[in-house]
């Protein structure tokens, strides 16, 4: 119930702050905190719902959410073998490669879609995503429940 | 892990999800059910936020902000009455058109209805590649695809995507939008290309030998389909011919302040039954 709780209004904060700062994903470091404590069938579903409201959301045809969160699970997966991915170390590195994630996986929707591709705009919200993103999963890892966390870790 | 799982894992994977994509892409049922779920939440999550803040201003207008009320209402007392006397001269003329308009046995112009809307936010998520803005009227409303939103100063673009309770409205600035206009007093047609925000628009195919002029208003001339005929859209900022081209270099900027917009008018065509008279008798 508190996981439900928590999560809810992490999601809403989350598209509070995904109007107001355009281009930037603030769901990611929620996934990165699901995957570590709770069971993967709730970062599943958590994943969906957000995949469903970035989608729903922008101006693309479905596909970018699969590509971006796949994208998210590998590099956690694949940094997860040389760092410890509690550090803001590792987090701050994975801000930088989401947001060169960020700029060619929609340099390649817009490609398959023939939209426009404003550089700059696109440029500046990748920095964004780059730097907001360790600042915010440092400030969601400490505000996350310990009595989930202790109750996952011991599960 | 086995390499060789690794990428028969990533193969598959690709090709699961161009499957999903190109499917997508001729369906668009993917596309529907997040704009169904997704867009909609983020409307739900939006608006009560939106709607106190509204009130919040609307408190702080009407018992703070009291400063200069008596200059500005002379001024506006001003302005209604030079409103009133070119709404007269208006009158008669729009009164003798439609006069001529029946002798001459025109069918009578389409009508449309108008709706408001609250603009909740403007571009929203890391996939928020156009330049839209987040409407609070969606299917259940009537608006559809396609519907033209306009805004007292003029238009501001159309639904690109209608949930049921919100819409994404893509603004006429973003490089993938196109009215087709006429100027105000010269009538010379061509077509207005958004190039992005803060960039000014650019109308195409104005004939090199067509009357336009810088500061002349382009209003929508009805020929794209989508917008009724009269709309004011942009003022022309430059106008240039080359020698050796078929069309002029015309660039313009939008009448509306979109970054600031806070209400919409979405439009409806009426019902209207069909104009079957004969040419001739």
């Amino acid at each position: 119930m508190l996981a439900a709780l928590w999560w809810f209004v992490f999601t809403v904060c989350g598209i509070w702050c995904q109007a107001l700062v355009p281009g930037v994903d603030f769901f990611a470091p929620g996934m990165v905190i699901s995957l570590r404590w709770q069971k993967p069938g709730v970062t599943i579903a958590l994943t969906i719902i957000w995949m469903a409201i970035q989608e729903g959301a922008g101006g693309l045809a479905f596909g970018y959410g699969i590509l971006w969160y796949a994208t998210l699970f590998a590099l956690l997966t694949l940094g997860r073998w040389l760092l410890d991915p509690g550090s803001l170390q590792f987090q701050a590195l994975l801000g930088v490669a989401l947001g060169l994630a960020h700029f060619l996986l929609l340099y390649l929707m817009a490609v398959l879609e023939m939209r426009a591709f404003p550089v700059q705009r696109i440029l500046m919200e990748c920095l964004l995503q780059a730097l907001i993103y360790p600042v915010l999963w440092y400030v969601a890892e400490n505000l996350f429940p310990e009595r989930l966390k202790r109750h996952e870790e011991s599960t | 892990m086995n390499p060789k799982k690794v990428a028969i894992f990533l193969v598959a994977g690709l090709f699961v999800y161009l499957s999903l994509y190109t499917w997508n892409l001729r369906s668009g049922h993917l596309t529907r059910l997040s704009t169904y779920s997704g867009l909609d939440s983020v409307g739900m999550v939006l608006r009560p936020g939106k709607w106190l803040g509204h009130k919040g201003e609307g408190f702080v207008d009407r018992y703070v902000d009291l400063v200069g009320l008596k200059q500005q209402n002379e001024a506006l007392q001003a302005q209604v009455n030079a409103l009133r006397l070119e709404n007269m001269t208006l009158r008669e003329r729009a009164e003798a058109t439609a006069r001529l308009e029946k002798l001459l046995s025109f069918p009578p112009p389409p009508e449309w209805t108008r709706g408001g809307a609250r603009v909740v936010a403007q571009r929203v998520g890391p996939t928020a590649l156009l330049e839209t803005i987040l409407v609070d009227r969606g299917k259940s409303s009537g608006a559809v695809e396609d519907t033209p939103v306009i805004s007292i100063d003029g238009v501001v673009g159309r639904i690109f995507r209608a949930g049921l309770k919100v819409s994404t409205v893509l603004l006429l600035t973003d490089p993938s939008s196109r009215i087709a206009v006429v100027g105000r007093d010269n009538r010379a047609e061509g077509v207005i290309y958004g190039m992005g925000a803060g960039d000014p628009l650019v109308v195409k195919y104005v004939g090199f030998t067509s009357s336009l002029e810088p500061n002349e208003i382009l209003v929508t001339s009805g020929m794209d389909g989508v917008f009724p005929k009269g709309l004011p859209v942009a003022r022309v900022t430059s106008v240039k011919r080359e020698e050796g081209t078929l069309f002029m270099d015309v660039q313009a900027r939008p009448l509306v302040d979109l970054p600031h917009l806070e209400e919409v008018l979405l439009l409806k065509r009426a019902a209207q039954p069909e104009d079957a008279r004969p040419l001739w008798e």
